[in-house]
């Protein structure tokens, strides 16, 4: 870790700080800075990551339009922080750098039970929101982060959901936002740019700036900062509270019966399974159809690393779950739907040849993980075989797009293995928006200490320049935020517009450098 | 001048002669006359490029236009130029059934897409009725309300190549990657496609766009059921849309109706006296497997939902023989005439049209119908259009104002009321996300930063502001 400088003039930053948001949401002592240095992935591990210098944590839009004021006025850059668990792009990378931390801006400001939304704040979590949402026969997704995750940075992110296959991934049902630019002006968008208390439309007027804020997986904190955004909510015919039996690490879930239905349908290849996705989606069937791959049964299900590894071995999810897909079907109309929807789904079944699993291997499985991709998607469990985990290929067009990212994916996955360890060819597809849309990742467990680390990131980096040499995109690049784009940028030619989009609202260059675009590099 | 642009397309596809300037100087709006230049009928997106590069070189703006016909004034030249008329540009570039996409140009209409789609199964998702010659690649763009609300999304928006206003061709989304199927909106980079829809072709001319397709169904049911009032409505259709009821779902008054059923029927004031006040239209579908017990299962929630809120879905309204039948027709089988429907009353509808929520729909309708009133309306001919939107959380609301635009007293005395009206409207937070005309100084002045970023924005994709300018707030 660096060691901290400070800004000739942090008294004074301090004192402008602390009259923006009050004495005690301010903190510039190292021992707290050492806590925002990084999340789980690589850049805190590569020793890439930098203490910021100043935590501030202030309570609503306008205390973070002075913070980001001030920040314009010195010239010291901001990373706006939500949850911080699942982003490359939170630890700061520049000296003198100020978090804004979304602590005090918790809750959920509004629900419209109705017309279908909920107005939350950035630190809001998709727990909440669900909680609040189901009471109300309403539900939203949640991203693989978990439900303990912010809503709001959610839909910002990449924010592939369990239930996006009807409903698509978080940037899908994003509604009004008000959003404090890299400039210091506040932005509302949507019906909300015309009356402060219109929240129901997300687009407009006329052309969407929410365009800027967007991207496979977002602007990472250099745009500004969202703190107040409507989401869509959706039609829900489960429970008003979320079944859950017994408690944590053994805690089972079981759906009514009459409204929801589960099945693991198993294939000999990736394209089997893809054509019964494809069908599935046709028919305009189910609630949620993801193809997982087997290291993902096992992360879901395992309850400690030992079991994951005992498992492993016994080779339980790999002989049984290869190529299968999850479906569970909702009764949203009534009990008759769900009925009809077996009845296709055993039609889709046999003229695709598909297989159910084995009996015991579904008992295991499913009352254990599977309700887990309507509320909580289970992401920390992701860290436990071998403290971090890692993707190669991310892909977000259609399922055969998808299908073809995995497997050149595997050859890779072989190739850097180890330190990638054993991950039974990773290749989880999910289809999205009734299978407008496939997206896959090839995510794999990989040994959590620097030198491997380092290793994969240095492969990842020559893979993704590679890509980009044959004008190809392969999911990964996204997430490193600026410095893809400046490489990407050229290849797709969107470089002079994203540089034009990223000087106009960000002139002093301090939302979040080198994000969404390096200026300064 | 003339000569570069003989150059660019070819000699007998620049018109400067003044009938054909004539044509293109107005539209169906209340606008007034605006003369380009000269038009052109580029054939490709190379030939767009030059005249967006002739266009920089002589600082001479450019309006794409797509449609055969035009209502809200986008496509006049507010400050001269020369018309880039598109419609050469007509091909269904690909069809793919198994993604449930199509990939079209700006030239084709709303009817070839369709009768295209049909062969493969497939359908457009278009606005209501739209007319024969409307572009579907700029109906789709610019937001035009679906029919079907049962899907989360509200448009059916992909990926698009677009001549920026600085000459440069972008793809967007995965369509700029050459390793993918070119569909998912977003990224690499950010969401460009976002700026160009509802932008009136101020940032850029998207020269091809993909679009979703959905299953076109061999089993469907129409229902309809007769209210009151608009409010009278909103909650079963919240009950409906809730539980995943129904395909097309929309909600006309008795002058659109009957304008509407006029062509089959030709009985205008028979229709007249006989519709309710306000029809639900609600037809439920089929899907390709089991299609008759999707029906019958979604007609069971439907009769039960109609059970608890005291309605009836029946198999017509206003005794209209055979109307399911030809509500599907119409519906599967979109009008090619050059006979608008709404124009048979009169030879145009002014149409004031935003997004509110239904449960505020009541409340705009007394106002517009009270506004028509004070103006010597007859409020029975003046339309009302409800089309739900996302599962009905909003919806699109419509005003249509009947116009004869060659009475020059008529159309002064509705020009006034759709001032007016507008005026009042926007006041009452009606929310016109696609500001045309005579709104968008009215909605932009009202969200001052918004105005500005776009401003931002129109810097950086058309430097010398020569896409369509004096559109939006340029």
């Amino acid at each position: 870790m660096d060691k901290m400088e400070r800004h000739e003039r942090h008294d004074e930053i301090l004192q402008a700080f602390e009259a923006a948001v009050g004495v005690g949401n301010v903190k510039d002592s190292p021992a707290v800075m050492n806590a925002y240095c990084g999340d789980w992935l690589p850049p805190k591990t590569l020793g890439q990551t930098k203490r910021p210098e100043f935590i501030l944590m202030p309570a609503g839009t306008l205390e973070v339009q002075r913070v980001i004021k001030i920040c314009n006025r010195y010239k010291i850059p901001f990373v706006p922080v939500g949850s911080n668990q699942w982003s490359m792009a939170t630890a700061p990378t520049r000296p003198h750098t100020v978090i804004i931390d979304s602590k005090r801006m918790v809750d959920i400001l509004e629900i419209d039970e109705k017309n279908m939304y909920a107005v939350i704040q950035p630190y809001t979590t998709m727990a909440q929101l669900h909680a609040e949402a189901n009471k109300r026969g309403l539900y939203i997704g949640s991203p693989e982060a978990s439900a303990q995750s912010s809503a709001l940075a959610g839909h910002t992110f990449q924010g592939m959901w369990g239930v996006s296959y009807r409903i698509g991934v978080g940037a899908r049902n994003i509604l009004g936002m008000e959003w404090v630019l890299p400039d210091g002006e506040i932005l509302r968008t949507g019906s909300l740019s015309h009356t402060c208390q219109s929240w129901f439309w997300g687009k407009g007027p006329g052309p969407d700036l929410k365009g800027m804020l967007r991207g496979y997986a977002g602007a990472l904190g250099g745009v500004g900062m969202v703190t107040k955004m409507a989401v869509k909510l959706h039609p829900y015919p489960g429970p008003a509270e979320f079944p859950a039996e017994g408690y944590i690490p053994n805690m089972t879930s079981t759906m009514p019966k009459d409204r929801f239905h589960w099945e693991i349908i198993k294939f000999d290849d990736l394209e089997g399974a893809a054509t019964f996705m494809y069908e599935v989606g046709k028919a305009e069937i189910g609630g949620i159809v993801h193809k997982w791959p087997t290291v993902y049964y096992n992360w879901w299900w395992a309850n400690s690393n030992e079991e994951y590894w005992t498992e492993w071995q016994k080779r339980t999810f790999q002989d049984n779950l290869k190529h299968a897909v999850a479906v569970c079907l909702w009764g949203f109309t009534s009990k008759k739907q769900l009925e009809y929807e077996k009845r296709v789904l055993e039609d889709i079944i046999e003229d695709t040849g598909g297989r159910r699993i084995k009996q015991d291997v579904f008992d295991k499985w499913v009352p254990r993980a599977a309700n887990n991709w309507i509320r909580d998607t289970n992401g920390s469990r992701m860290m436990r075989p071998s403290g971090t985990f890692l993707c190669l290929k991310l892909a977000a067009d259609t399922i055969k797009s998808s299908v073809d990212l995995v497997k050149s994916g595997y050859q890779w996955v072989d190739k850097f293995s180890p330190p990638i360890l054993d991950s039974d060819g990773p290749d989880w597809i999910g289809p999205y928006e009734f299978c407008h849309f496939g997206f896959a990742e090839t995510d794999f467990p990989v040994e959590k200490n620097p030198e491997d680390m380092a290793d994969i990131m240095n492969k990842l980096l020559a893979m993704t320049k590679e890509d980009l040499q044959h004008g190809q995109e392969n999911g990964v690049g996204p997430f490193l935020g600026g410095p893809y784009h400046a490489m990407a940028g050229p290849v797709f030619k969107y470089d002079s517009l994203l540089k034009g989009i990223k000087k106009a609202i960000d002139p002093n260059l301090v939302s979040n450098p080198p994000h969404n675009f390096p200026i300064d590099e | 001048m003339i000569k570069d642009l003989h150059n660019i397309v070819g000699t007998e596809n620049v018109l400067d002669d003044q009938e054909a300037l004539a044509h293109y100087s107005t539209d169906q709006s209340l606008s007034h006359p605006r003369i380009p230049f000269a038009v052109v009928k580029p054939k490709n997106s190379e030939e767009v490029q030059e005249l967006v590069a002739f266009a920089n070189k002589t600082l001479t703006p450019v309006i794409p236009v797509s449609s055969g016909v035009h209502f809200w004034g986008a496509t006049l030249p507010e400050e001269g130029g020369v018309i880039v008329e598109l419609s050469r540009m007509d091909k269904i570039l690909e069809i793919d059934p198994q993604n449930r996409r199509v990939k079209i140009e700006p030239g084709v209409t709303w009817h070839k897409l369709q009768e295209a789609l049909a062969e493969n199964d497939q359908m457009p998702l278009n606005p209501l009725f739209p007319h024969p010659k409307s572009s579907a690649l700029t109906g789709s763009l610019e937001g035009e309300a679906m029919l079907i609300p049962k899907y989360e999304y509200s448009d059916p928006v992909l990926t698009s190549q677009v001549v920026l206003g600085n000459g440069s061709l972008i793809k967007t989304g995965m369509a700029a990657a050459n390793n993918t199927q070119g569909v998912y909106p977003e990224g690499p980079g950010t969401n460009f496609i976002h700026f160009f829809q509802g932008a009136q072709g101020t940032l850029g001319i998207v020269t091809w766009l993909n679009i979703k397709t959905e299953y076109r169904p061999k089993e469907q049911k129409a229902f309809f059921a007769a209210f009151n009032e608009l409010e009278d409505a909103a909650e079963p259709i919240y009950k409906l849309q809730r539980r995943h009821l129904g395909n097309e779902c929309f909600i006309l008054n008795k002058f659109l109706m009957a304008s509407l059923l006029r062509e089959q029927d030709g009985d205008f004031e028979k229709l007249m006296q006989d519709l309710p006040p306000y029809t639900m239209v609600l037809v439920i579908a089929g899907a390709p497997r089991r299609p008759l017990e999707r029906i019958a299962y979604e007609e069971e929630a439907l009769m039960e939902i109609a059970g608890d809120l005291r309605f009836e879905p029946a198999k017509t309204v206003g005794g209209v023989a055979g109307l399911g039948t030809k509500m599907i027709d119409m519906l599967r089988n979109l009008p090619s005439t050059d006979v608008y429907w709404k124009n048979r009353f009169k030879n145009s509808t002014q149409d004031i049209f935003f997004i509110t929520t239904m449960d505020r729909a009541q409340a705009y309708a007394d106002i517009a119908l009270s506004y028509a009133t004070c103006y010597g309306l007859n409020i029975n001919e003046v339309g009302v259009y409800m089309q739900p939107l996302e599962r009905g959380r909003a919806c699109h609301l419509s005003f249509c104002l009947p116009c004869d635009l060659d009475n020059d007293a008529e159309r002064e005395n509705i020009r006034e009321l759709y001032l007016e009206l507008s005026d009042r409207l926007i006041s009452e937070d009606a929310f016109f996300s696609r500001p045309y005309g005579v709104w968008a100084d009215r909605v932009y002045r009202r969200c001052a930063i918004y105005t500005a970023k776009l401003k931002q924005l129109k810097k950086i994709f058309d430097p010398n502001n020569i896409l369509n300018p004096g559109k939006l707030c340029h």
